[in-house]
Order: C-alpha cells, then structure tokens, then sequence
C-alpha cells in the first residue's frame, strides 16, 4: 500500500495494451491513472488481508479464490506503480501472462511431486534434484540424438531413478526422509556439474540449444487475452494441463472412497505401505521443464 | 485452521521414530563371539566402508568422465594392460591428489611445506565444526536447522560490522567480534525457532526460506556507502581491522589459527550441555518425545526457542572461522557452501560432538584437497560433493552397506542415526 499506492505520482497514467494483431477482436489499449489504480488495488488486498485474518479467528475456512485475487491485485498495484508516466512503453498484459504461464510449468510440476509423494507419505525433499537431473538427461540426450523429443522422454526417466534412490533409502533402509532428500540434492548436483565440466567440455556436442517446437491450438489461441497464454504452448505445457486434471480427480476420487486400498501407498503411516515402486511412479511427474529452455546453462548452478 | 499439527507431523515422526524390527538368534552360543565377528558387527566397520563404497562409486565417475579410459575400453579384451593403465592413472592420479591436497605433502620442499595440507584440512574443517554442531544440536532436539547457511551469514555480517565499524585494541575487539558472530546468527535462528514455537510452521521451511532472505540481505547490505570499501564499488566490505582477527596458531605460513582451538572449545560445551546440563536434558527429552516432556513439565515453546537460539549461535561462531580469519572482508560468498556441508557433516558424526569433530576434519580435508585435486588431476571440485554425499548417505544406511559387503548382520541392532 505504501510502496505501491501512495508512491506512485499523481496525475501519471500508465497504458495498458491488452490486444495483439492474430485476435478475433481487438481490445484497444486503455489508460488508467496509476496512482489512483494503484491505491484503489492496494486497499482491496488489504481488505482481503483483513478478511484471511477474520477467518482465522473465527475458525472459518477462506476460500480458495481469495489468494488469487490477492495475488491479482497486488500484481496489478505492482504494474501500475512501474508503469506509472511512462508513455513509450505500454505493459503487455498479455505477454506478462504468457511468460507466467511458462515460467510456472517447473514450479507447477514440481509441487506435483511433492503432493503425491506427501499423499503417499514420504516427504521429497529431492523435488530439486530429481528437476536437476531430469534437465541434465534432457538436455544431454537431446542434444546426442538431435531430436528434443527423445530428451522430453528420457527427462523424466532422470527423475524417476532419483526418485527411485530416494525411495529406496527411506523406505527400505529407513533412513530419514528429509536427510536423503538434503543429500540426494548435493549428489546431483555433484554429479550433474561434474559432467558438465568434464564430458560436456570435452564433447560440446552433447550440449546443444534444441528447442520443442510450439503447437498452436487452432480455434482456442486466438481468443484475445487468454487465447495466446493458455494455447500457444510446446508441449509441456499442454503436459501440464493433463497432469493437472487427472491428479486432481483422481485424488478426489481417493478422498472420497476411504475405505478402498489406494493403488498408491496409503498416507496413514510410511511404515508398512509406502511401498517403493509407488513412490517412484510418482516421481515420474518431476519433469524437468528447463526442457523449455534446454541449454545446460540454465541448470548449472 | 484447526486442522493444522497433523500434517508434516506424522511423517515426519515415522520417519524418525521407526526402527527395522529387532533380530534375535534363537541360541546365542556366547564362544562364537570371537574378535573376527565384533570387528565385523562393529558400527566402525561400516563407517569405513561407507567412505570405501563412495569412492568406489566416485572412482566410476572419474573413469567416466577420463577420455584415456573412455579410448582404452573398446579393445579391452585384446589389450587388457591399456585399460588397466588407465584406470591406475584417472583414480590413482585423484586419490594421491586428494591425499596430497589434504593430508601430506610429500613432495614439497621443506617440512612446513610437507604439512601445510594438513594445517589447510583442519582450517577449512574449523567453521564445518561450529556449523555442524549447530545442526548436531537440533538435530538430536528434533529439530532440522537446514539454516545454518543464513545463520552463518548474518553471523558473519555482524561480526564484520563489529570488525570494520567499530576500532578496539586487540583482545577486546576480537572477543566482541566473535560475540557479534555469535549473537546474529542467534538472531537468525530465533525467528524459526520463534515461528514453530507460536505457529507451528515446519522449521525445514522456514530455515530454507530464510538462507535465501540471509544472502539477498547481505547483498543489499553491501551495495550500501557505509559498508562498502572506500574507494570503490564493488559489494565487499572493509578489510576489518587486525584487532579484531584471530591469531594465526603455528605462525604465519600456515593457515591455521585461533579459531581452530575455539572450535574444539565449542565442540567441548556442546558434548558439557548435551550431556551433563540441565538444560541439555530438556533439549534430548523434547528431541526425543515432545508429548512426554510436555507432560513431565517441560516447556516445549520455550525449549524450541532456545535450541534454535543455540543452534543459531554455533553456526553463528562458523561465520566468525570465516570473517575473523580466512577471509577478512564481507562478500557475498563469505559462507561458500559451509552451510550445506555441515548439514552432511552433523549426519556423518550422528549429531555427537566427537564426531562432529572427525566428521568435519574429513570433509575439511576434502575441501582443502579441491584446487589441488583441479590442478594436479584435472577433476571438477564438484567430485568432492559427489564423495561427500556418497559417504553420508552410505553412513545412513548401514544395511545397505552390509549387504554390499556381505556382512552378517548384527544380533543387536542399533539406532538408526538422525
């Protein structure tokens, strides 16, 4: 509020281009005065502050689409407040939400893996490193077979043998969960550097840019806003969509039928069902999506 | 959210609290416990071929990643002495590297020269000690201070601050500067502390949120005019003053100074409070059961608090090995990767000071091996991690390492570690 809000000169107005030259329609580019935005956006996430705190007290549950509109409208007090009187540039709404859309594919699939694998009761701390070597894999046999989509398979095979390794130890050798996640990370990117710096110097061609091509969905991308941030995607992102939807029901499913013996472990105790094989099938979903962006560089830390 | 203890906390407690079931032979004939099987039963057995198996495994990588080995091996079979050759070269040019790096020296000129490694291993061991035991700590309180690495940094930041800003004579400029050190990173290690106490917020998450809250700070901090070098820049802080820097040991042409001592000093308090102090029991009986020590009349908020506190501390004191010696001058870096290596290292020494102790000086001589290792046998520094987390996660599951080794297992199974 105070940033964003009362630090925005007065009188400025930032333009918001909202349309690009492939839509159906256009949206033209509007104005508004951004401190009067910016203020106006600020005091609603306090209010929803103040609502998530009311909940809290009295034991209610705040819903869902609370933080999102939270998130909404700080995101939109930011924009105002850094595009506040600046007339050569307008703020590409619809490009920042294409590059979020993008940018969160890692993120969503990683806290995928990190649901099931809570599901099934064993806590992956190793979500970055089973990411690291899926983009290491990727990249290193895409690039060796000159093909993107033989990386985009052998990624999340990485992954899984991670996985696979962090399962057996804690379930088999019950070592504590969170202690091999830790290690398990610095193994990999141990290993991952180490080849780097060692293969990957000498033999520059297993490190090549090779990119997945984009597929544009025919009718659907070419609704105005939503049309280019939902459906002009390579393929991971429509991965994500489908991986998103059958976890969804199919966890809801498992909610909803608690006596039946889940094909998964059951999350009362890591005892007797965390079994390993359930554990690395779910690490299949650590897809490393620097698949997106498949120079190594991007994963060397 | 009423709803809000169960969720981390039953995996959580599996996860420590379960133990493989108890084997029992049917009849112990008690003159079969001959000196061959206590040597092989033993819990040290295993420790060594822990760190037998990791650089056994480590050995693969190199030949990986070696081209003479990678051009020997198709004709193996006619010219077997080609591949034997260089597997001799690739793992024993790393491992003699890596003794001579960290150990002994025997090429150099002078006797100072032959043991110089050895003084590098244990300075680099020094803030590995504080850090570890700071992660010991919690550990053995049932808590995972993955934070070390921000504790160590604040710490560190505070007791430059101290160093450059203020100017003391000797013995008491550095005694308040090591207390600076002492007192950020217990700053730093209140806040989770103080979170999981009033709201029950997984201190893995927060002590992780807060390393990256620690470096960005630091890094703000230092593009400020009062805590940059005059005359330039670059985010580095004044060199501190000498008052406030910790006397070499052995004289200037080894590394190895005061802190070293201090270290030992502080691994001595962690083993007197663990063990023999009140407060130390209160820490092991919430590790062990909070539930129990609640109802015994245990404060558990206020005891969490503090281990946190303490732990923060240590790892604090880590900063002080690194600010007040090695590297007198705040950067960015300043904290490497100790935070991180002395997680493994605390797990190596199953959160006991003594091999805390042990524990760092072996990774410390790793580390101190690395440039050696890079220039001598040409490997990546990053071989090192890949040995370091080898041997902890061998250390962590001894039945695999028996398996491995086809060793019998023990009547008596002891408790798993961490």
């Amino acid at each position: 509020m105070l940033v964003f809000g009362l630090g925005t000169p007065s009188g400025e107005q930032t333009t918001f281009a909202v349309a690009r030259a492939s839509d159906f329609f256009r949206i033209p580019m509007f104005t508004l005065p951004s401190r009067a935005t910016a203020v106006v956006l600020s005091i609603v996430a306090l209010l929803i502050t103040a609502y998530a705190a009311y909940c809290v007290q009295t034991f209610r549950k705040f819903p869902w689409y609370g933080a999102v509109l939270y998130g909404v409208a700080v995101l939109g007090a930011l924009l105002s407040w850094a595009g506040a009187g600046r007339d050569a540039t307008n703020i590409q709404i619809t490009g920042l939400l294409t590059g979020a859309v993008v940018l969160s594919v890692p993120l969503v699939f990683g806290s995928l893996s990190g649901l099931v694998c809570e599901r099934s009761g064993v806590i992956n701390i190793a979500i970055e490193g089973q990411l690291l070597a899926g983009a290491f894999t990727g990249a290193v046999i895409a690039s060796a077979t000159g093909n993107a989509y033989a990386g985009l398979i052998a990624a999340p095979i990485a992954g899984a043998l991670v996985g696979a390794v962090l399962s057996l130890f804690a379930v088999k050798y019950w070592v504590n969960q969170i202690v091999v996640g830790v290690v398990l990370n610095v193994l990999v990117i141990g290993i991952t550097n180490f080849l780097f710096g060692t293969l990957l110097r000498e033999n520059p061609k297993l490190n090549q840019s090779m990119r997945l091509d984009t597929w544009s969905i025919p009718v659907l991308s070419k609704i105005p806003v939503v049309g280019p941030m939902l459906f002009n995607h390579t393929i991971l992102v429509y991965l994500m969509y489908i991986t998103v939807a059958t976890l969804a029901i199919m966890l809801a499913r498992l909610a909803s039928t608690p006596r039946r013996p889940t094909p998964w472990a059951s999350r009362s105790t890591a005892l007797a069902s965390a079994t390993p094989s359930s554990v690395a099938r779910s690490r299949v979903l650590a897809v490393p999506t620097s698949r997106s962006q498949p120079v190594l560089h991007s994963a060397r830390r | 959210m009423s709803d809000e203890t169960p969720p981390p906390a039953p995996s959580v407690a599996a996860a420590t609290a379960a133990e493989p079931p108890v084997k029992k032979e049917l009849r112990e004939r008690p003159e079969t416990r001959t000196v061959f099987r206590e040597i092989v039963e033993s819990s040290w057995l295993v420790i060594v071929l822990a760190v037998v198996a990791s650089l056994l495994i480590s050995s693969v990588l190199i030949l990986m990643a070696n081209t003479e080995f990678r051009e020997a091996l198709p004709y193996f079979f006619s010219r077997p002495s080609d591949t034997f050759g260089a597997i001799g070269d690739a793992v024993g040019g790393a491992y003699s590297a890596l003794w001579q790096g960290a150990f002994f020296n025997a090429g150099a000129g002078s006797f100072s020269g032959k043991i110089a490694p050895f003084m590098q291993t244990l300075t680099q061991a020094t803030p590995l000690i504080f850090a570890g035991l700071g992660i010991g700590l919690g550990f053995r309180a049932g808590m995972f201070n993955i934070g070390a690495q921000g504790q160590l940094l604040i710490g560190a930041t505070l007791g430059a601050m101290v160093g450059f800003l203020w100017h003391l004579p000797f013995p008491l400029h550095l005694l308040l500067a090591v207390i600076g050190c002492a007192v950020g990173g217990a700053m730093w290690g209140f806040i989770p502390g103080f979170l999981k106490a009033k709201t029950g917020a997984h201190e893995v998450i927060t002590t992780i949120m807060l390393n990256y809250v620690a470096l960005n700070l630091v890094g703000w901090l230092l593009t400020l005019e009062f805590m940059q070098r005059p005359g330039s820049d670059n985010p580095q802080s004044p060199v501190l003053d000498s008052s406030a820097q910790f006397p070499k040991l052995f004289g200037s042409q080894f590394a190895l100074h005061w802190g070293f001592l201090l270290a030992l000093g502080a691994a001595w308090f962690t083993w007197w409070l663990m063990e023999r102090s009140t407060l130390g029991f209160q820490f092991r009986a919430v590790g062990a059961n909070a539930s129990a020590a609640k109802t015994a009349g245990m404060r558990v908020p206020v005891v969490t608090i503090l281990v946190m506190v303490v732990a923060g501390a240590l790892s604090g004191l880590g900063g002080s090995a690194q600010i007040l010696a090695t590297q007198p001058s705040l950067t960015i870096g300043i904290a490497g990767s100790i935070g991180f290596d002395a997680i493994t290292v605390a797990l190596l020494g199953s959160s006991r000071p003594v091999g805390i102790v042990l524990a760092a000086t072996l990774f410390g001589g790793l580390k101190a091996a690395g440039p050696t290792l890079q220039v001598q046998a040409g490997l990546p520094i990053d071989i090192v991690l890949v040995i370091q987390s080898l041997i902890v996660l061998f250390i962590a599951a001894p039945p695999l390492v028996r398996f491995l080794f086809r060793l019998p297992n023990p009547r008596f199974v002891k408790e798993v570690a961490a």
